[in-house]
């Protein structure tokens, strides 16, 4: 273990005794490079989307993971998901590394750990009904019973706020705030443990994104769920998790409890962020200090040596350019930085 | 940029029959012509005596070369054969042998296309290799071959016909399999534990119906040809069993006074060929899910 | 960034009334525009907000004469650009003032830059189209904008494809696109949707900017209103195709109206909350326009509804206390009850 996972396991929580619970996620120094075809004449580069990233994640807790295109967090979330292998390091599930799971072991694993889209109507199939959408889980893994099924299948819809109606419609008679439950509804099917929820309200409606993010929390509440809560809006991501991590360039940058690195983010990119998001209140945009950063987010393919932030970081002093910064603690207890120059 | 509510209609000025014949009415049409026309064929080809109570191999002796009558509606051949008789049942051979290419065709191909877009890369490479190789082939001739070579009979034509027939599909359905794979709701099938062939049958199949429609109806239609000019060279079905290839290679030699021996075997094929192709469009669209509107 | 920090000029440049875009669909006819209007002063931004089905991407294509002819027509109101009706003109007419008195930014860079031609020739084309240049003094134009905007390496870069940029610098070729002509009013529909929050941050910047340096007119099409915050000067809240509110920026982000557009404001309201409790969710999914309630359109998710709201559609009035216009029967009369958001708002900060 490195010294990141060793200082995360001292993260502090109220409902966290100290080392007393196993947590149910970890990934131990988790890389994921693959091979892509880019430009005209086709040349194969290999493209960095993940880059020795620790996580932990405990039973019932939700942890958000933020990050610009290109930083790494859809790919990290999939790889939680087992839809993609590690190149290397581990993901584990309960102390189980998955990337040595069988073919039965990796279906039974899908019955805990479950996935939330963001665009609901594409990940719905058009040509089902919504019972034969939410009936697929039982049968793939053999549970269906008639009788049975259809109760917990209407349980579900009550969970999520759909009415009976619904079963036998098809996915495209609903709005896009329905089409998200659906989807929440059969992640739900088989008492997942563990919900990846990517970008879950970036394509809905403004009025509807409160509500879904509400159905979320209840159901979590409920039924003690832990969530990975990927997003690029750090001010949902402080609302939903207690901890969280800034990704950028493939790597957590910065991690700790959402409070604090809300209050006083010690990277600077997460500095920048924070500056970048505009509130909904003009007196305070305008009288806010913001700390403004040029250029773009760095392609996965061609990411730059030493810390992937330093072309466009205002603080940049030549160790960054050639030295990768490791995280360390700063700051608040359990807040930790990947930069040489944070305090 | 327009509101997605908004559909494009079609241009002003664009051909009245053009327009037409993509309305709902044309489609309605079509299904109902083409429909009975394939009825009509299929029928022939498994219960010829329903239309007629000759028999194709009778001689006539007496009265060979007669002009389509009320006693031999469409005449009798050089051997006095009723004509009529000659062409209904020449539907069984001449249908039998083209669907049996396309369902075999069509299998193996998909079956190829399926595995080749699922598969690794390499293997994916091979396979498609292969189909390459023999789509550079002219389809007749290297069906002509491998027909001449495996000797005379219709399950020769069959044999060779399919082998030319699946790349064509394989190289569609590969296709298909490799846009769809990456759609958010294969994903999720995937996510929610479901293997390679459940996604294929509900996750995939309902997306290629009408694609795969379209191409069968039309390949109905094509591989009767194909099956038509083997008979036509004399593979396939042997005589006396009347074959509608076979029946215009004899017919042509009877043209100046025989005129009906080449004409309605031929109408036969190009009837075939009409209706099927009829049927497939107006299928087209009714596949279910087409009454999702996307609400947003 | 409000009107009292600059000089407003007098005469506005852009003046809406009434628009309204009837809509075909089958048999039925829908109206995703009914009854708009605004007012656009030089050097002022005026933000259309609204979700789906609000009609403001509609509003925009009307005001541009773009919408598709066989489907859509503007059917009522006067859109007066500097005394002409936008409205009025005829196909050639438009064609001429595009890109030259008024532009228009459409939503994707993507699909609205065209992959075959290099980012010079496209910045250049509204000059030269429109004969407003040389080919030598458009090139020049088009290096001197692209470098305000920030794209580097020029004059090579303008050889570049579109597909060779990031998002980003598509985003600046499009907005170099729409400026070059020097136009008074520029629509910019969503035009921070499609890129990261950091960089989202360089376009607002820019367009604050180039405003500032030339007086530019922007229309602002948007749904995200952080972004509004932060660069409009007025507020126009659009539901299911009508006007529900429109007043001063700061107005209506402190003392908003109309319930709808208090429910969104406090909906994205996160300071106002603590963290992990329930944040305040308005009821129900914006409008079909095909199944527009009779009445007023939101009341299925009003919480303050009664009777008349039911029936009668409310008209854009003056709210009492209040510079802000609102249709809102409640609001009318002075009878919604007093809720401002900043006294949500925690002062932690």
């Amino acid at each position: 273990m490195t010294e990141g996972t060793k200082a995360m396991e001292s993260l502090p929580g109220g409902e966290r005794l100290m080392g007393a619970q196993a947590p149910l996620l970890v990934a131990d120094q988790v890389t994921k490079t693959f091979l892509a075809r880019r430009g005209a004449l086709g040349r194969r580069v290999e493209v960095t989307a993940v880059s020795q990233v620790d996580l932990r994640l405990d039973r019932g807790e939700t942890f958000g993971l933020v990050g610009e295109t290109g930083s790494g967090k859809t790919t990290l979330g999939r790889l939680v998901l087992g839809l993609e292998k590690a190149t290397s390091g581990n993901v584990k599930l309960d102390g189980v590394s998955i990337e040595r799971f069988s073919r039965s072991q990796l279906k039974q694993m899908r019955r805990r750990v479950q996935v939330v889209f963001q665009d609901p109507y594409e990940s719905l199939n058009p040509y089902m009904t919504i019972e034969e959408i939410l009936e697929e889980p039982f049968r793939i893994h053999g549970l269906y019973r008639k009788a049975e099924t259809a109760l917990r299948i209407r349980e579900l819809l009550d969970l999520v706020g759909l009415p009976r109606s619904s079963l036998q419609q098809p996915p495209g008679q609903f709005s896009g705030g329905q089409q998200q439950r659906i989807a929440i509804a059969r992640a739900l099917s088989l008492g997942a443990e563990l919900l990846v929820a990517d970008e879950p309200t970036a394509a809905l409606d403004v009025s509807i994104q409160a509500q879904i993010l509400n159905l979320l929390m209840d159901i979590q509440r409920e039924r003690g769920m832990a969530v990975l809560l990927i997003s690029h809006n750090l001010l949902v991501v402080r609302h939903m998790s207690a901890s969280l991590g800034v990704m950028y360039g493939g790597r957590v940058v910065e991690t700790g409890r959402s409070e604090d690195i809300y209050r006083r983010p010690r990277h600077p990119y997460s500095i920048a962020l924070l500056s970048a998001i505009p509130v909904a209140n003009p007196r305070r945009e305008r009288e806010r200090q913001r700390v403004k950063i040029s250029g773009e987010a760095p392609d996965p393919a061609k990411l730059p040596a030493g810390c992937p932030f330093h072309p466009r970081c205002w603080l940049a002093v030549d160790r960054c350019r050639t030295e990768r910064p490791e995280l360390r603690p700063v700051g608040a207890p359990g807040q930790m930085a990947a930069c040489h120059l944070a305090k | 940029m327009a509101s997605s509510a908004v559909g494009l209609p079609m241009r002003r000025g664009a051909p009245v029959l053009a327009r037409w014949s993509q309305s709902e009415r044309s489609r309605r049409v079509f299904l109902i012509v083409g429909s009975v026309i394939v009825a009509v064929f299929v029928i022939a080809a498994i219960a010829p005596q329903v239309f007629t109570s000759q028999n194709p191999n009778a001689l006539y002796a007496a009265n060979p070369l007669s002009l389509p009558s009320t006693q031999h509606w469409l005449g009798t051949d050089e051997l006095g054969r009723d004509f009529f008789a000659r062409v209904v049942y020449g539907a069984r051979a001449s249908l039998t042998m083209s669907v049996l290419v396309v369902a075999i065709g069509a299998a193996i191909g998909v079956l190829v296309g399926v595995v080749s877009g699922f598969a690794g890369r390499r293997v994916d490479d091979v396979l498609m290799r292969v189909v390459d190789l023999f789509l550079s082939f002219p389809g007749f001739v290297l069906a002509l071959a491998l027909a001449a070579a495996l000797g005379r009979g219709e399950r020769s034509v069959v044999i060779a016909l399919s082998i030319v027939w699946w790349p064509s599909y394989a190289r569609l359905i590969r296709g298909m399999v490799l846009g769809l794979k990456h759609r958010l709701h294969v994903e999720s099938a995937r996510a929610l534990g479901a293997g390679p062939l459940r996604i294929v049958r509900k996750h995939m199949l309902p997306f290629m119906w009408e694609q795969l429609n379209a191409r069968v109806t039309q390949d109905l239609g094509y591989a009767l040809v194909n099956v038509a000019g083997l008979g036509f060279v004399g593979l396939g079905a042997q005589p006396p069993t009347p074959e509608w290839g076979s029946l215009l290679e004899s017919g042509l030699q009877y043209v100046a006074n025989g005129w009906w021996l080449t004409v309605f075997p031929g109408l036969a094929i190009t009837l075939w060929t009409l209706g099927v192709a009829m049927l497939g469009d107006g299928m087209a669209g009714f596949a279910r899910g087409e009454g999702n509107v996307h609400r947003r | 960034m409000t009107a009292d920090s600059r000089e407003a000029d007098g005469q506005p440049v852009l003046e809406v009334r009434g628009l309204r875009t009837a809509l075909h669909i089958g048999a039925a006819e829908l109206y995703p525009v009914d009854g708009v209007g605004f007012e656009l002063r030089s050097g002022e931004t005026v933000a259309i907000v609204g979700e789906s089905g609000s009609g403001k991407s509609m509003t925009a294509l009307s005001l541009m004469g773009l919408l598709p002819s066989r489907v859509a027509k503007v059917v009522g109101g006067t859109a007066l650009l500097e005394g002409r009706d936008l409205l009025r003109l005829n196909p050639k007419a438009m064609r001429e003032l595009r890109g030259v008195e008024i532009s228009y930014m459409p939503q994707d860079p993507v699909s609205a830059l065209n992959p075959a031609l290099t980012i010079g020739r496209q910045v250049m084309e509204p000059l030269l189209v429109h004969r407003k240049a040389s080919r030598d003094e458009a090139h020049g134009r088009a290096v001197e904008l692209l470098g305000s905007l920030g794209i580097p390496n020029l004059p090579a870069s303008l050889s570049a494809y579109p597909h060779q940029l990031s998002g980003g610098m598509r985003q600046r070729v499009l907005l170099a696109m729409t400026l070059i002509g020097r136009p008074k009013v520029l629509i910019a529909d969503e035009p921070t949707t499609s890129v990261d929050v950091t960089t989202q941050e360089q376009i607002i910047d820019l367009l604050w900017a180039i405003q500032r340096e030339t007086q530019l007119g922007i229309v602002l099409i948007t749904h995200d209103l952080g972004v509004v915050a932060r660069i409009a000067t007025r507020v126009l809240v659009m539901y299911a195709g009508r006007v529900v509110e429109y007043g001063e920026a700061e107005e209506v982000f402190e003392r908003p109206t109309h319930p709808y557009t208090r429910g969104l404001l406090r909906s994205v309201d996160f300071d106002g909350v603590e963290p992990r409790t329930r944040l305040f969710a308005l009821d129900g999914n914006p409008p079909q326009l095909a199944d527009l309630s009779s009445g007023c359109a939101f009341h299925p998710r009003c919480e303050y509804r009664v009777q008349v709201c039911l029936d009668v559609v409310p008209q854009v009035a003056s709210v009492p206390g209040s510079q802000s216009l609102s249709a809102c029967h409640l609001a009318a009369q002075g009878v919604l009850p007093r809720l401002s958001v900043s006294e949500l708002v925690t002062e932690n900060d």
